[in-house]
């Protein structure tokens, strides 16, 4: 049994009138990935700033143990010090300063007061190829992409020397590639033996890399267990609290049609010459259009699907919308054909866009949620967050009323 | 391969954004210098008139190097008009009436302007109380603290070691006619010469690219011969005045700073993201303590040099040069939002507001024209900001 690297013991703290944190109590062992999982207001995020010193010793009730000796943190230099970095979400970068500057913000390399400028560069570049990022030292960050900008944060931890490593929901900016990346960068840094606390709603994420997984629901630690040992299902059941059937409304009602094979229909579009199937003047319109398609690649929630031209078997153009059959299910896409194009260009993959792509087969649950929103909850347990008029379109343009 | 880097697809459209910011300012006082040239028949561009306009900017480029630093990092000040004109009152009044000497009655005026920095800081570092107000609060203040000490009138007259601050010229080495002036001039060229050089070599053994020899070439020799123009105008005057030179240390002083100190680049980020250098454990309030105390010390010595140049502390002096100096501040290309801004741009901008004042002045033209012209150009200079900033948000978007 490891010794426990960090422990939070009896963690209480009250903010802005409510219960943040509730008497926690977590184990977080050297070396391990352990992911935080929690819906919004869980306390995720509170807690990863009481274990960096944002929120300071005196604003809570509980202790911090590192190695077993207790920890006071007065300000994030006090857990630096201690070896906790954080990244959260806004990665703490100066937009218009460089890329090496950034990662010595606080911790200049210096003497007597006065930056040696050499020294930072070769220093910056060392790390920058620790977590795998090949860019120049003296870019300036506004320059660079979402993944990049992380990584930069990522290595600006490690230039502290960080034993923890803190993470706040690092990919919800992220397509699928740039979280694959940074699922490496996270690999490469436990074989050297940092831990690794990562606070996420994906439970892809937990299952992709953690090791241990806690589970915070409202502010009270639910459990805390090896990721071997549970499962998704489990682990958002303890997420929700509920066990029990969703609340369905008079809209939508609980069975769900099993997937239908559509035969393939007649498209609106100028079809190149000997072109005979109409998913092959599809993809060649578009290829035409963009020069290449050979992959569709389609934002649904967090994760990007991508599939190869030549699955897509049928599509359908109706009131604007197209329908894909690929694979086997049936996926909507809710967009004007028009605009379609502009949502094929793997460019436009890190742009963030409304439509949700709702496989209507593959629906589990529906959870009412908020006002006039319902989350649909997939089998692989994902979920889409759609209001209660689109929901009733799909089911309109599906045929199902 | 790295230089390519840096020419990703956003940032050729940047880069010639970024340079339109710096060169707006020079293509302003070249144009702004022409149109005087030629609305007072050459009398402008006389090396007199060069001369005069130099020293006539002395006091708020001073003000400049401090302000663009306060600015930069997202803060402002608006006590610098009758904070200078109190201390210069002080100083005057401690020469006239208490019989002071020139240095102790100096270093008096230096340790009341600490105190005032001191108090500014306090309050708005660490009370986090806004600028604005406190600077405001003080500018009120230290009005009446300057009628008080000067009993209303005019300090007059002061002790001539004193008035060589602002009326003086660096003195012959006893060579020829401004040796002293032409060595400076020679260092100067030097040094610049020398650090390009060295830039381009340092950019060389990193492997990065360089522009090509031509166009450095080109660069270098428009420059040195910026820098000779400018020796040569007060070579052929009486040499450089004291103010200027006091004027040139300072603006190189602070530029080194702002670029190679940690205290300088901590400032920077300040403005640029406040959060961001919190997170980073930078200690916001203790930078914003210091920037408030050498703010003080240049309203000091822009204080000294403008009381001397004048020969006396009147009341009326320095009221509203702290909105001259945020002016040239904006003019040099400091951002509104905080996080960009050059010294040598205040400067050029404090130039540009002096080129302004000096060439209406020239044409007799009505001190309202010259007040509007002013926040025309100021308008303009900051509209241009926003509109290159803008871009660079785009860039920057993800």
């Amino acid at each position: 049994m490891q010794e426990s690297a960090l422990e939070v013991r009896d963690l209480t703290m009250d903010f802005h009138g409510s219960r943040a944190l509730d008497g926690l109590n977590i184990a977080f062992r050297q070396g391990d990935v352990h992911a935080v999982v929690g819906e919004n207001m869980a306390g995720k995020t509170t807690l990863l700033k009481v274990l960096n010193g944002l929120h300071p010793a005196g604003s809570y009730l509980g202790r911090i143990l590192i190695d077993g000796t207790e920890q006071r943190f007065r300000s994030i230099k006090d857990s630096e010090r201690a070896g906790i970095t954080a990244v959260f979400q806004d990665f703490a970068l100066v937009k218009e300063m460089s890329v090496c500057e950034n990662l010595f913000l606080g911790n200049e390399v210096a003497a007597r007061g006065i930056i040696r400028w050499q020294e930072t560069f070769s220093r910056a570049r060392a790390v920058l190829s620790e977590v795998g990022l090949n860019v120049d030292p003296v870019v300036e960050i506004f320059r660079l992409g979402v993944i990049q900008q992380l990584l930069i944060g990522i290595a600006k931890a490690l230039v502290k020397s960080a034993r923890f490593l803190i993470l706040d929901e690092p990919s919800t900016l992220l397509s699928t590639t740039e979280t694959e990346n940074l699922y490496a960068v996270i690999r490469r840094l436990k074989a050297k033996g940092l831990t690794c606390i990562y606070a996420s709603k994906r439970l892809n994420d937990v299952f992709e890399i953690a090791d241990r997984v806690t589970v915070l629901r409202d502010g009270c630690h639910v459990m805390t267990r090896q990721l071997t040992e549970v499962s998704q299902t489990e682990i958002r059941e303890w997420m929700d609290g509920r066990n029990e059937n969703p609340r369905g409304s008079a809209l939508l009602a609980p069975v769900w049609p099993a997937p239908v094979a559509e035969p393939a229909r007649t498209v609106e579009l100028p079809k190149p010459a000997g072109q005979s199937s109409e998913v092959g003047a599809l993809v060649d319109y578009f290829r035409k259009k963009q020069g290449y398609l050979k992959r569709l690649a389609i934002k649904s929630g967090h994760v990007y699907k991508v599939f190869e031209a030549n699955a897509i078997d049928c599509f359908k153009v109706e009131n604007g919308l197209v329908f894909l059959h690929v694979d086997g299910g049936k996926h909507l896409i809710d967009l004007p054909l028009s605009r379609l194009h502009e949502k094929l260009d793997p460019s436009s993959f890190y742009r963030a866009h409304r439509n949700a792509i709702v496989n209507l087969s593959r629906i589990r649950q529906i959870i009412p949620w908020g006002r006039g929103m319902y989350k649909l909850e997939f089998s692989d347990g994902e979920r889409v967050t759609l209001s209660r008029q689109r929901v009733a379109l799909f089911r309109k343009m599906m045929g199902l009323d | 391969m790295s230089d390519g880097k840096s020419q990703s697809t956003g940032s050729v459209l940047g880069s010639v954004r970024r340079n339109i910011r710096q060169y707006t300012m020079f293509i302003a006082l070249v144009g702004i210098w022409l149109i005087f040239t030629l609305l007072t028949r050459g009398i402008f561009i006389s090396t007199r008139n060069l001369s005069n306009l130099l020293l006539q900017t002395a006091a708020v480029a001073i003000l400049a190097t401090g302000i663009v630093l306060i600015l930069v990092s997202g803060q402002i000040d608006l006590s610098l008009g009758y904070f200078l004109s109190f201390i210069g009152g002080l100083v005057g009044a401690l020469q006239l009436r208490a019989h002071w000497t020139t240095v102790p009655s100096v270093a008096a005026g230096l340790a009341a302007a600490l105190v005032i920095g001191c108090w500014h800081g306090y309050w708005i570092a660490y009370r986090k109380i806004p600028a604005f107000i406190v600077t405001l609060a003080s500018q009120l203040v230290l009005r009446g603290a300057m009628l008080a000490v000067t009993r209303g009138q005019t300090q007059t007259p002061l002790k001539s070691g004193f008035l060589a601050i602002g009326q003086g010229f660096l003195p012959q080495l006893g060579f020829f006619k401004n040796d002293s002036t032409v060595l400076v001039g020679v260092i100067v060229l030097v040094i610049y010469i020398t650090a390009e050089l060295a830039g381009r070599a340092s950019l060389k053994r990193n492997g990065y690219e360089v522009i090509p020899a031509g166009r450095q070439l080109l660069k270098m020799v428009l420059v040195c011969a910026g820098i000779l123009a400018f020796f040569g105008v007060l070579v052929s005057y009486l040499g450089i005045p004291y103010a200027i030179f006091i004027v040139m240390v300072l603006g190189l002083v602070f530029t080194y700073i702002s670029r190679n100190t940690v205290f300088g680049r901590q400032v920077y980020a300040i403005g640029g993201n406040a959060e961001a250098a919190r997170l980073s454990g930078i200690d916001i309030r203790k930078r914003i303590f210091v920037l408030y105390l050498l703010m003080a010390l240049l309203v000091a010595i822009a204080a000294f040099v403008l009381t001397a140049r004048l020969g006396g502390a009147s009341t009326l002096t320095g009221g509203g040069m702290e909105l001259d100096a945020i002016a040239a501040g904006f003019i040099g290309g400091t951002s509104v939002t905080g996080g960009i801004g050059t010294i040598p741009g205040g400067l050029v901008g404090a130039l540009v507001m002096a080129s302004i004042d000096n060439g209406m002045s020239l044409m007799n033209l009505i001190p309202a024209i010259q007040l509007m012209v002013k926040g025309f150009i100021l308008l303009a200079a900051v509209w241009i900001d926003i509109v290159t900033k803008t871009s660079r948000q785009r860039v920057k978007g993800a």
